[in-house]
């Protein structure tokens, strides 16, 4: 508990900003809404997606399909950039969790205590874990909060926001866990944050290319954000297809088994 | 009882070398001073010992726990203060010290109360903003603070004031007398020779030499100026002296050997001067370096 409490106290300072910018993000974002909303605009804005081509605008996660006068897709065209920095920020928790103290020489005072890595390992995840169910938890608020006020009577957006929020925040699981992960191989020598940013916008770029070109479909599920993209949560009115879910589950629980191991041996190098 | 027991001990970084064959016994109750130049492998052996790094081949255990299946056991009695303080800088002293200490169970709040207050400790700064030597007695707080059976320091006078200094030898003395076993690294030979019972000498990964402080000393080699209106050549050769310099009935030289026999035949002139160095560390070990060539 010693160390859980310590962690994650760390932790709460990055928390409040990531959680501070997105909710203001998340305000500006739907302020616009009701201007959307009124017809005309929400016409000539249809009028101008109409003359993009399909592929560019699958590439931002529009279809021909999306009226952005309505609540709910106008917020799933939102959430997806919120689902960006998110999973952003997931994969920045995971891979500074043992190399930033490996870095700055932090962990040699972990070493020195009567802990185990098995207990480190643990505890640092658990904490990264909170951490970013937290950042979740705040931004669900701000969005029910903000669906509720800009929502007409008797509209109903709560199932289908749960589901679209259940899906981000397990592709967020994939990207903690896959750079908590990366975490016990880096060279302590390397940044983190640079890393998280490169993998997620590679994966990004892949799975873009996958919903552009036929031939690179495949690339797709190389990209968990695709996996969970708001917007089509929400066109197909489903949850998350299951061969998603099996992937991200499998991942989530490869990525943590390969730090438990990795970190077991590791040699400190300060 | 050993406290510390290594055989064989071996670490190389990929292919480069950290120790090798280490064999070394530190029985309970000593002052081990653990000596040698940069780079020779002293920070190695002492992570190797904590297991912050794993052994390539060779074993060690400290109170016959093996150190690297029974890690946490030995660091529950073992206190350990780093060379290079790398504490989290972010957090006040108190915290930081109270985090440390809800690692233990059953920490003698008063005793680290007067520890912070013995060395001067200045507990509601931040880490950040402390110097080397502050972060150095943070380190010695908490390294102290559970009564550990075994402490292990890592060059811990780098950096403090000789105030500082003096009052950590005496602590130290102090809980050597109760019992504590003391492991301390150095490449300062005279706070070695001050407190040490017995020294191991490492040189390039491998243990050159272990023994009694004053063995080693007496075979020490010393930088000597005598001023003298007499004429010391035939004596200073009685004793084996070589090679002296003379100039302005200063004479200059190097001694080798038991530092009585110099003191003695020096007694029957009469000296105007006299400097006696402390033989320098590169000395030292070329001293030792010498003789290990000799025998190969």
């Amino acid at each position: 508990m010693n160390m859980y409490g310590f962690e994650t106290r760390r932790l709460l300072k990055g928390l409040l900003t990531w959680s501070a910018v997105v909710t203001l993000l998340l305000v500006l974002f739907m302020a616009f809404f009701p201007s959307m909303a009124e017809s005309g605009l929400a016409d000539l804005s249809k009028y101008k997606l109409d003359a993009l081509p399909p592929a560019v605008l699958e590439a931002f996660g529009l279809s021909v399909t999306t009226d952005l006068s309505d609540l709910l897709q106008y917020y799933a065209y939102i959430a997806q950039y919120i689902l960006m920095a998110a999973a952003i920020y997931a994969l920045i928790l995971g891979t500074s969790a043992l190399i930033k103290e490996e870095s700055e020489g932090t962990i040699e005072f972990l070493y020195a205590r009567p802990v185990s890595r098995l207990e480190i390992t643990t505890n640092k995840l658990l904490s990264i874990v909170t951490i970013l169910w937290a950042f979740n938890l705040v931004t669900l608020a701000a969005s029910v909060l903000l669906l509720h006020t800009f929502r007409d009577p008797g509209y109903e957006y709560l199932p289908l926001t749960l589901t679209m929020f259940s899906g981000m925040l397990a592709a967020q699981m994939v990207f903690l866990t896959v750079g908590f992960a990366l975490s016990t191989v880096l060279s302590r020598y390397s940044n983190p944050v640079t890393v998280g940013l490169g993998l997620f916008f590679v994966t990004y770029l892949l799975g873009a290319i996958a919903a552009v070109n036929e031939q690179l479909e495949w690339l797709k599920y190389l990209s968990p954000f695709h996996y969970v993209q708001p917007t089509s949560i929400l066109a197909n009115e489903v949850t998350i297809e299951q061969v998603y879910l099996h992937i991200m589950l499998l991942t989530t629980i490869t990525a943590i088994l390969f730090a438990y191991w990795r970190y077991r041996r590791k040699d400190l190098l300060i | 009882m050993a406290v510390i027991q290594t055989r064989g001990l071996t670490k190389y970084y990929g292919k480069s070398r950290g120790i090798e064959n280490l064999d070394l016994t530190v029985e309970e109750g000593e002052f081990f001073g653990f000596i040698g130049p940069n780079g020779a492998g002293k920070s190695t052996t002492i992570r190797t010992l904590l297991n912050f790094i794993y052994p390539s081949s060779g074993e060690a255990a400290i109170f016959g726990m093996d150190c690297v299946k029974e890690s946490t056991r030995i660091k529950a009695v073992t206190g350990y203060v780093p060379g290079e303080i790398n504490y989290y800088r972010e957090i006040r002293v108190r915290d930081l010290l109270s985090y440390a200490a809800g690692y233990h169970e059953n920490i003698d709040r008063p005793y680290l109360e007067r520890l912070c207050q013995e060395f001067e400790i200045e507990v509601d700064k931040k880490i950040g903003s402390l110097s080397l030597g502050n972060k150095k007695k943070v380190a010695i707080a908490q390294a102290l603070m559970h009564k550990p059976r075994l402490l292990i320091l890592d060059e811990p006078a780098n950096g403090l004031d000789p105030l500082i200094q003096s009052r950590l030898f005496s602590r130290l003395q102090e809980i050597n007398q109760d019992g504590t076993t003391v492991f301390l690294s150095s490449h300062n030979l005279s706070e070695v020779q001050r407190f040490c019972h017995r020294v191991g000498i490492i040189r390039e990964g491998r243990l050159i030499k272990v023994d009694q402080v004053d063995e080693l000393l007496g075979a020490a080699k010393r930088r000597v100026i005598v001023k003298s209106q007499n004429d010391l050549t035939r004596s200073l050769q009685e004793l084996g002296i070589k090679e002296v310099e003379v100039a302005d009935d200063t004479y200059v030289f190097v001694f080798e050997g038991h530092i009585d026999r110099l003191v003695k035949t020096l007694a029957e002139h009469s000296i105007d001067d006299l400097r006696i160095g402390e033989p320098s560390l590169d000395e030292q070990f070329m001293h030792y370096y010498e003789r290990e060539e000799d025998k190969s």
